[in-house]
């Protein structure tokens, strides 16, 4: 019997058990709900009669990609008398100005502002919408030519009050951008499961569409909040809204090159999540919001745990280790000996199951994201972007997730 | 406000999904460390075939009134390089957790014969130098695994030694293994405590530093 054989389990090694069986667990779920609902993902809904959308694109300092963006919306493949574009150039001291002077097109209405941030731009902008539908779009993000066509379909239902795109890193050209480019890759796959599952609790600036009357309903965008944009999906799911998600509709978008603000934008992201669950810790363990209450919301907290103790666990080992290692060299002086491998099988740890485990759980959820996103493996060009996402990404991860919790308990300026 | 579903049965089957996995797991590791134990035993097994024949090939030159000493210096010697890689084997599989978690009985009688087979070994070594005019410098080292803070110093010590003086024999005895014979050995030196030292037949008990060692071993040498 295997378990009269299980002699000693230490206080770490059941922390790290109970770890890894909710790791274990959410990537079964995630399997299984993809397993039963793959045949939906794809599908497209056909549209009756193309209805008017407007899109707000809020602007600062955005010099860079601002024409690019208008040029990709106006170019969209949708009736040009039913696309209308507000620009609102949020108090920028660059060329944005200059740029949103010269926009001579009847279809783009340009807001110049003082700057008061997104939220408060976007919501400027909301009071001026007569369109049945509304959409946000973040100057540094390219709708593809097809995105509005694929994703307004799916507004198919009276409840459903936002969809959310599937967002690509445009160009990935640093190694940083290029683990973004499959860190996107798998928020596509895993923001269609969210959706079937009924917790999507992000719509993400660059391309979430929402249904007008819904948005004003509900007073738009927060601007007390470092992320207005989940800040907005959990206050859909306290009004009883549904969130769709089209894997179809593409959004490209900028991202950031360097390490330094790639882990700003992440504290600000992950710090603003830690502070509207609590916000909204009312909807927390609460089955009337479903899935989202009483298990991705009180999961996502272990999952923070998680993290930190998989970015600590390590270090610590790593610590142990070189605190013994300096032992010796107290005891004895250095001694040099050579390192010589032969494979010997009291080397295995029955804990490289787990770690066999994971990786092929990695595998199969990046093969998985690939085929949702429509992309090819291409090995060749993409191999830095798999072994960095494998490899590097988790550190990562955790670090901006220890940094957001420690720096939303001590309550740390974080400029962005 | 829309009716939220809960997928409660998808949740339950789940969760048995994932202990179906987690018992997969304990089951592996149990086989992993059944096979790591008999990886050991397999190694000890053929120790004690060397042991056999050589110790046959010994009484058979004695009967025969040949040199004796030709048989014990090919026993010693033959069978060293055996031992020391088993006794690296043993010190890993006992640092390593799997030995606190599967087959611990199992390990407690591999580790009994591989004590019974260090203390045979260790009897030649001393008849060789009694009979054979050789001189072998052979440490007998008394621990234990609970309760010893100085052992794993003291094994540190040991470690630094078998490196620098690959010739000097240090057998490693356990002596929380309840081992009559290592009750004896242990009687006769009058050794109490761990860790303990027997260097050339003389009782040295605590804490003992590298140079301290080098100093009983070879007292002239200083």
């Amino acid at each position: 019997m295997v378990f009269s054989s299980i002699g000693y389990f230490g206080i770490f090694d059941i922390v790290q058990l109970f770890c890894y069986f909710i790791m274990v667990y959410c990537s079964i779920l995630w399997f299984v709900v993809f397993i039963k609902n793959h045949y939906k993902f794809f599908v497209d809904k056909p549209i009756k009669n193309y209805p008017s959308v407007t899109f707000l694109i809020p602007a600062y300092n955005e010099k860079k990609f601002l024409s690019k963006c208008l040029n990709s919306v106006l170019n969209l493949d949708y009736p040009k008398n039913k696309l209308k574009i507000i620009c609102i150039n949020d108090g920028s001291t660059d060329e944005t100005s200059e740029i949103c002077k010269n926009i001579k097109n009847r279809r783009v209405l340009v807001i110049n502002k003082k700057n008061t941030g997104k939220a408060d731009s976007l919501n400027i902008a909301l009071k001026l919408v007569d369109s049945e539908f509304v959409v946000s779009m973040d100057a540094d993000s390219f709708p593809r030519k097809n995105y509005l066509k694929k994703i307004i379909g799916h507004f198919d239902d009276k409840d459903i009050a936002a969809i959310s795109p599937a967002m690509k890193i445009n160009k990935p050209q640093t190694i940083m951008q290029q683990i973004q480019w499959v860190e996107y890759i798998f928020s596509i796959y895993l923001r269609k499961l969210f959706a079937i599952f009924d917790c999507q609790y992000v719509l993400p600036g660059p391309g979430s569409i929402y249904r007008t009357d819904k948005l004003k309903e509900i007073g738009g965008w927060d601007k007390n909040s470092l992320v207005e944009d989940t800040e907005l999906a959990f206050r859909m799911y306290e009004k009883g809204y549904k969130i769709e998600n089209c894997i179809n509709a593409y959004v490209d978008t900028e991202a950031p090159e360097k390490f330094k603000e790639l882990f700003q934008q992440r504290v600000r992201w992950y710090r603003g999540y830690l502070q509207t669950t609590f916000q909204y810790k009312h909807l927390l363990g609460n089955s009337k919001y479903g899935n989202l209450g009483l298990f991705i919301l009180p999961i996502n907290f272990v999952w923070i745990f998680i993290l930190g103790f998989l970015f600590f666990m390590p270090l610590y080992m790593l610590l142990k280790d070189f605190s013994e290692y300096l032992h010796i060299l107290s005891l004895v002086g250095f001694e040099w000996s050579p390192l010589i491998f032969n494979f010997d099988i009291l080397y295995v740890s029955s804990y490289n199951y787990f770690f066999v485990l994971f990786f092929l759980m990695g595998i199969t959820t990046i093969l998985l994201s690939l085929y949702t996103s429509g992309e090819k493996i291409d090995f060749k060009t993409k191999k830095i972007f798999y072994f960095g996402y494998l490899f590097i990404y988790p550190f990562l991860y955790s670090t901006f997730w220890i940094a957001a919790v420690v720096y939303e308990i001590f309550k740390i300026d974080n400029k962005w | 406000m829309v009716k939220r579903k809960i997928d409660a049965q998808l949740y339950i089957i789940v969760f048995f999904i994932t202990i179906s996995i987690f018992v997969a797991g304990l089951f592996l590791g149990s086989v992993l460390s059944k096979n790591k134990l008999s990886s050991l035993s397999e190694d000890l097994e053929s120790l004690e075939r060397m042991r056999n024949t050589q110790e046959t090939n010994s009484l058979l030159l004695d009967s025969l009134d040949e040199k004796i000493c030709l048989g014990l210096e090919s026993y010693i010697n033959d069978m060293l390089p055996e031992i020391e890689n088993l006794a690296e084997r043993v010190a890993y599989y006992e640092r390593s957790a799997d030995s606190k978690r599967f087959g611990i009985k199992e390990y407690e009688d591999i580790k009994k014969d591989y004590n019974l087979l260090l203390i045979r070994y260790w009897i030649i070594t001393n008849k060789l130098e009694k009979n054979c005019d050789e001189n072998i410098v052979d440490i007998i080292y008394f621990y234990s695994n609970k309760k010893c803070d100085d052992c794993k110093d003291q094994g540190i010590y040991l470690d630094s030694i078998k490196k620098q003086y690959p010739e000097i024999m240090i057998f490693a005895l356990d002596k929380d293994l309840n081992l009559s014979t290592i009750e004896i050995l242990a009687k006769s030196f009058n050794i109490t405590e761990v860790p303990s030292l027997i260097i050339n037949g003389k009782n040295y008990s605590g804490l003992k530093n590298k140079e301290k060692i080098i100093e009983l071993i070879a007292p002239e040498s200083k």
